[in-house]
This record gives structure tokens, sequence and C-alpha cells, in this order.
């Protein structure tokens, strides 16, 4: 079986996406059992592993930097070495193992975008704060944090009309989207490619998994507005690479969003438990 | 004919009871509500409004969601708004404090240092800082802790800002080579250093 998860970083000046890429691959190959915890990296600037530790944790490093921010995911298609492909954000983080959702996707399906996501305390989000496009432009909720897909014809089709819209974001926000955000970025692209393509059915059915807590601040369920996760509650990451947020023991894939709670000393911890288990 | 009497007959304006609001004369927070104008009392009040009665009668709002002005002539129950909320941030109730070598800190106000050889805990504050008379707060509160799990809590050391400022506070304790120390953040800045 030649599967993996593939990240895209960017070279940013008020980021280092790498970084969070290098954390991300870390705790994949911590959590997953071999088989399951290969990693491909697309990079605009390869040379820019050697400051890394383990750049081993990269099966495979793709230079590649055509496109602007992150636009490029929607090449993912053409850029994976895999013929079974899990595409993840950089600013994620493994808890367990998950290669059980893998054995169900590669048995089941050809293309698998998710379709929910979590608060800290495993509570579905229902908060749109976010969403309004896709409320009021009647999109599919597609998160393409997580996508799962073979290189097949049916995903060819799909990521190429991802690219065309993204191509031509200005014709079709103005066909498709009442409420028109700044940029069309992939999560509108691939909702809105799943409805031309009347594919949403096939590509994001109900499932209870893949689970991935998203740490953005307004969709947490809390009575009151927030600007920041951390400002209300703590991230604990412990010498074992486990996870609580407030009193919540995570479990789900964390996306964390707010990229400086990835620090050197959590990478640490991440490196040796790797180091270790090779 | 008999005269009916209508029960809302008694809530005429003539006859309309007023409310009043007792608050903080220091800091215009509101503590109190209560029909009636107040006699034989020390306390400062002011009138509630109309509106602002029946938004806490309601249920839409209550009475902490309101506060007197102080500072104006004519004190007022005002609302209050985003822009007189203060956000108590987690980090600073409950703040980590973290190993030198992973921190960008460079002169912190509080050092804290474990010699693992001594099993000796010792808290310094930095020189520069050490004759500031500090308002507020004097006690400083550590959790010695598991591993940045505040819940797993070893030990609980505590002080004031003046004995600190005093003398170095030395504590002998045997601790595992992985630990966290929590505070409640007094100061800005606080390093760990385990040699």
């Amino acid at each position: 079986m030649n599967f993996g998860y593939l990240l895209f970083v960017k070279t940013s000046q008020n980021t280092d996406y790498l970084k969070l890429g290098y954390a991300l691959a870390l705790s994949i190959k911590h959590t997953q059992k071999p088989g399951y915890d290969k990693v491909a990296l697309v990079i605009d600037d390869p040379s820019l592993l050697k400051k890394l530790n383990s750049a081993w944790v990269f099966d495979h490093v793709i230079e590649w930097g055509q496109e602007d921010g992150w636009d490029g995911r929607s090449w993912m298609d053409h850029l994976t070495p895999f013929d079974y492909t899990v595409c993840l954000d950089a600013d994620m983080l493994f808890l367990r193992d998950y290669s059980h959702w893998i054995d169900y996707f590669i048995e089941n399906t050809d293309l698998y975008v998710c379709n929910k996501s979590y608060t800290y305390r495993d509570e579905i989000v229902t908060n749109r704060f976010y969403r309004k496009t896709f409320v009021e432009s009647n999109l599919p909720d597609l998160y393409s944090f997580y996508t799962f897909f073979k290189k097949n014809d049916m995903s060819l089709e799909f990521f190429s009309m991802g690219r065309y819209i993204i191509k031509n974001q200005d014709v079709f926000a103005n066909l498709y989207l009442k409420h028109r955000p700044s940029i069309v970025g992939t999560d509108e692209a691939f909702a809105l490619a799943a409805k031309i393509l009347d594919i949403q059915d096939q590509i994001s059915y109900e499932l209870d998994f893949p689970k991935i807590v998203h740490l953005k601040p307004m969709v947490q369920n809390w009575p009151w507005q927030s600007d920041r996760v951390t400002d209300h509650v703590g991230f604990y990451f412990n010498e074992e690479a486990q996870l609580k947020i407030g009193n919540y023991k995570q479990d789900s894939i964390i996306h964390y969003v707010e990229k400086e709670l990835m620090t050197d000393e959590y990478i640490n911890i991440l490196e040796e438990l790797v180091w270790n288990k090779n | 004919m008999e005269q009916e009497l209508i029960f809302e007959d008694l809530y005429t304006d003539n006859n309309k009871i007023e409310f009043y609001a007792f608050y903080n004369q220091t800091d215009g927070s509101v503590f109190e509500i209560f029909p009636g104008f107040p006699t034989n009392t020390d306390k400062k009040f002011v009138k509630v409004d109309a509106e602002i009665l029946d938004s806490i009668e309601s249920g839409h709002s209550n009475i902490f969601s309101y506060y007197v002005d102080i500072k104006t002539q004519d004190p007022q129950l005002q609302k209050k708004t985003n822009s007189n909320f203060v956000l108590t941030k987690i980090d600073d109730v409950l703040h980590r404090v973290i190993e030198k070598k992973w921190s960008k800190i460079k002169n912190s106000d509080v050092q804290i240092k474990y010699s693992k050889k001594n099993e000796v805990l010792e808290f310094k504050i930095n020189p520069s800082i050490k004759n500031i008379q500090w308002p507020g707060e004097q006690e400083m509160i550590f959790l010695i802790t598991g591993y940045n799990d505040p819940n797993s809590v070893k030990q609980l050391i505590r002080f004031t800002v003046d004995e600190l400022a005093s003398f170095p506070q030395i504590h002998k304790i045997k601790l595992r080579s992985k630990f966290s120390i929590f505070t409640r953040r007094l100061f800005t800045n606080y390093t760990l250093e385990i040699k």
C-alpha cells in the first residue's frame, strides 16, 4: 500500500510554516503505525530543511512554489508521490493512531473531504461565524484541512475544477457566492467544485470521522466573543505528547490555528519521542 | 352603579413606584436595586429608569450589566459595553514559567532556579525592581506541578513580594526531572532555570 500524508508549506515573513509542518510530521511518526506514517512535504525552498534536527521525518520533499499562499493545495493530486493521500494543513497535530480511518477510506471511497469539525470539548461545531459564505451561498460545508483522495479520474476532475475556480475566482464568486469572501480559498473552491460537479454526496457523506478539533475562537460554543482560544483555556502538552486543552484531554487531530502555540519546547518533546521510537 | 376597581389603576403615573440602585462609591459597581426612595442611609444611590428596570425584570440584563459613571457631576446608571470589559487571560492567572532554554525573555522580573544536585528551589527578584513599591496584590503563589499539567500539583509555595524583595526565597524540595511551575502573574516576566 502506497499511502501517505501530504503537507504544503510556503515561506512567509510572519509565520514559520516549515516549523509547524515539521511538528506535524513528528507527531505523525510518533503516533501512526508503519505503513501509515509516511509524510511528503511540498515546499518552495527545500534548503530551509537544513535547520531541522530530523528532516528525515519527511519521506519525500517536493520543491514547488508555483502558486501564491495556499492556492497550491488545489494541486495536491499532481504533486503527491502516493497512490492514496491525505492532504493536511500544516498547523495540525496528531495525538493517537488514526490508521483505521485510512483503511476505511481506501476501501470505500475515491475522494473524501471533511465536512465537520469539533470544539475542544468534543462538540460538533455548529456556529457559522466563519462560514457565512457557505450558509448564504448554500454550499456544502467542506473543510479542506483533511482531504483524502486516490489518484484517479474522479479526483483529477474535482481538483481541476478547484484549480479553475481559484484561477477565475472573480467570475465564480459573482456567479455563485452571495456573501463574497475577500479571497476564494481552498475550502470555498472545493465546496463550489463539489456543487458544480454535483458530487457532494459522494465525496462528503456523513461519517463519525475524521475528527478534527478546530481551535478557531468563535466556534467553541462559548457565551462570549473571543479573539484567541488560549486567552480563555490553557494548552497543556506533556512529555508524552498528550494534550489537554483546559481540563479536556484531546484525542482527535488538533487544528490549533494559533501558530505560536507550536514552540521549540514542544518540538523537542516530539523529537525525543520519535528518536526513542526508532 | 358600583365602580369597578381596575388593578392597573394603581399604577398610573402618579402612583408609579420608583426604583433605586445602591452603588459602590469607589468603582461605580451596582450591588442592589430596590423599590421606594431610600431614607436613613449613607449608601450612594441613583434612580433606575423604566427602560433599565424593564430590561432587568424581563431577564434581558442583570444588575451586573450596569455601572454608575462616578466621574460625572450627575451620576447615572450606564450599561457596560465591551470597552468597559477587561479580559482576564488564563495566562495571567495560571501562567506557566517557561524554562530559560526555551524562553526568549532576557531580563526576567522573577528568576527561579532549581538545583537537582542540592534539591533546592530558589526564587529571586530582579535587583532593578527590588525597591519599587508594588500596589495591589502582594501574595505570590507558585504551584509546583507535573510537567505542563496544572492539575497535578506536587507542592504549593507562597510568600509576599516584600519577602522576596528582602531575601531570595529558598526551598528544599526534591523534584522529578520534568516538572513545571505555574503562578498568577503579578510580574510580567518569569524564568526557570534547571541545573
